[in-house]
């Protein structure tokens, strides 16, 4: 049965079939064997442009001619919808889509459906191309960071071994003090010198601790405390009863040689002034860190002193606040005939705030 | 002793040969593909295959019998011959002028089978493109499969389009 308004590409197809096509939601073409377009329906033509009546299918791709040809012919063989591929050429969209092919009798003989499923290709085609894309560019991400991987390696060895040298070197020039000082014949030449060695020492301290602790621009304040403690208790002339309270945070290298510095004075002071006329010496040293400040508190039994009073003692004072300006810190001292207590405070960077949880 | 290293890991029973290493590639295969795609759309790609080994296979049958067409008793005897070459036990249960029925014992497939029915449309598209390129028009169904669970298999080859097919069934055209 014909209806006028068919026109003559539609041989195999009659209006009901032709409704039916217009009916699918998806791009359908009906071709005849030797792969024709005899008809096409409403969302093939929005799909692809135009209304492709009339052209071969070939004339739609941008591949391999026989192998679709050839995949037509499979079609026209079953009823079941046979799986194949595109690549469009129509005005440059490149776009690949999966076609359901089979083949359809119509009163006016046998023809191919041929479904076009562009949508989901269409979407993996710009993902794959995206994902593609994407693990190149990983890929030149890894190998620039193991680049600088070794990179960064190679110059904390060479860091450390600076600090190696740094510490010996600091090593040898304590030894030469140190002799310097059992040679001197004065008192205060041997105080002065002592002093100096004292120092030195807390400086070797931090570079100690760097040389040896994981971390290359920061140390533990713990291990730093603990370190620089030795020395000046040393001093001592009858051991003194110490006690500790320290939090663990790291501290960076430029501020760790300073608050070594800061605290070998206090603590050298506590124990070489701060001797009570009868009883045992107790000393006690405190550092907290709390909002991104740092606290210091020494303290000892001694008999306490007025700073106008005690030229040696105002004299490490003087190094102390002199060392605490470069830091932005500040420092209290509270001395009555029981004892005397230093609180030194100074801040922290944020990115240089990093407590030790381990 | 690397020697007896070796020798113990060459003689280790681990089933593993060829025909093992290609039924599991090809269940893997199914596999994936009824995951990433569903069963509908596994069982198209596998019926392009399936199409494609059945020109295969018509034309080595003709070539060899010397024949332009298979006959129909030749078809029939084709269909449980091309299984048998390939470790099926296919066997005729019924045959009349408007269709074969097979059965089956064993899947060439084997064991790797199971749970893969996309796998079936080798079965089906082949026997549906030599029935169909030689007798004129075949509709295969497969009521029973081992894939789907089932002891055994069972094929109907329809010959005539009838309107009592059953919609399951995959119709194939001479070309």
């Amino acid at each position: 049965m014909r209806h006028e308004s068919i026109t003559s590409a539609d041989t195999a197809a009659d209006a009901g079939a032709k409704a039916l096509l217009e009916a699918l939601p998806e791009a359908a073409l009906l071709l005849s064997r030797d792969a024709m377009i005899l008809t096409s329906n409403r969302a093939a033509r929005a799909f692809l442009g135009r209304d492709v009546t009339g052209e071969p299918l070939s004339a739609l791709q941008a591949g391999d001619d026989a192998a679709l040809a050839h995949y037509i012919d499979r079609c026209f063989g079953t009823s079941s919808p046979l799986i194949g591929s595109i690549v469009l050429n129509d005005g440059g969209k490149g776009d690949s889509c999966r076609l359901f092919g089979c083949r359809a009798t119509l009163p006016g003989g046998a023809v191919v459906l041929l479904r076009l499923d562009p949508n989901e290709d269409g979407r993996f085609t710009a993902l794959n191309s995206k994902i593609a894309e994407l693990h190149g560019e990983i890929r030149q991400r890894r190998h620039a960071q193991a680049i600088l991987a070794e990179t960064v390696a190679e110059r904390e060895l060479l860091l450390r071994e600076l600090q190696h040298r740094v510490k010996n070197n600091m090593h040898m020039l304590d030894g030469i003090l140190r002799g310097a000082e059992r040679e001197a014949r004065s008192e205060e030449a041997k105080d002065a010198l002592r002093d100096v060695s004292l120092r030195i020492a807390a400086i070797g301290a931090v570079q100690q601790l760097l040389y040896s602790s994981e971390g290359i621009e920061t140390i533990d304040s713990a291990r730093l405390v603990e370190a620089v403690s030795k020395g000046a208790l040393a001093l001592a002339r009858n051991e003194a009863a110490t006690r500790f309270e320290v939090d663990s945070f790291r501290i960076p290298i430029e501020t760790a040689v300073t608050v070594a510095l800061i605290l070998n004075e206090l603590l050298t002071n506590a124990v070489k002034y701060g001797q009570p006329a009868s009883g045992a010496q107790q000393v006690a040293v405190e550092m907290t860190l709390a909002d991104r400040q740092v606290t210091l508190t020494i303290a000892d039994n001694g008999p306490g002193f007025a700073p106008q009073q005690s030229h040696r003692r105002a004299s490490g004072v003087g190094l102390v606040k002199g060392l605490l300006r470069q830091l932005g810190g500040s420092l209290h001292i509270g001395s009555t005939p029981e004892g005397t207590t230093c609180h030194v405070g100074f801040p922290l960077p944020e990115q240089e705030v990093r407590r030790d949880l381990s | 002793m690397p020697g007896t290293s070796t020798s113990s890991v060459a003689a280790a029973d681990v089933g593993l040969e060829r025909d093992i290493f290609t039924r599991q590639l090809l269940r893997e295969l199914a596999g994936t593909l009824q995951e990433v795609v569903g069963l509908d759309d596994a069982s198209g790609y596998i019926s392009v295959v399936g199409t494609a080994m059945g020109e295969h296979i018509d034309a080595r049958y003709r070539e060899a019998l010397a024949v332009e067409r298979l006959s129909r008793e030749q078809v029939s005897e084709v269909l449980v011959d091309l299984k048998r070459r390939i470790q099926g036990d296919f066997y005729v249960i019924e045959e009349t002028e408007d269709r074969i029925v097979l059965g089956n014992r064993a899947c060439p497939f084997g064991e790797m089978v199971r749970d893969r029915p996309s796998l079936c449309m080798m079965t089906s598209n082949v026997f549906g493109h030599i029935a169909a390129q030689n007798l004129g028009y075949a509709a295969v169904s497969l009521p029973e499969t081992i894939a789907a669970g089932h002891s055994h298999c069972r094929v109907v080859v329809h010959l005539r389009p009838t309107e009592d097919l059953p919609d399951a069934a995959r119709e194939y055209y001479q070309r």
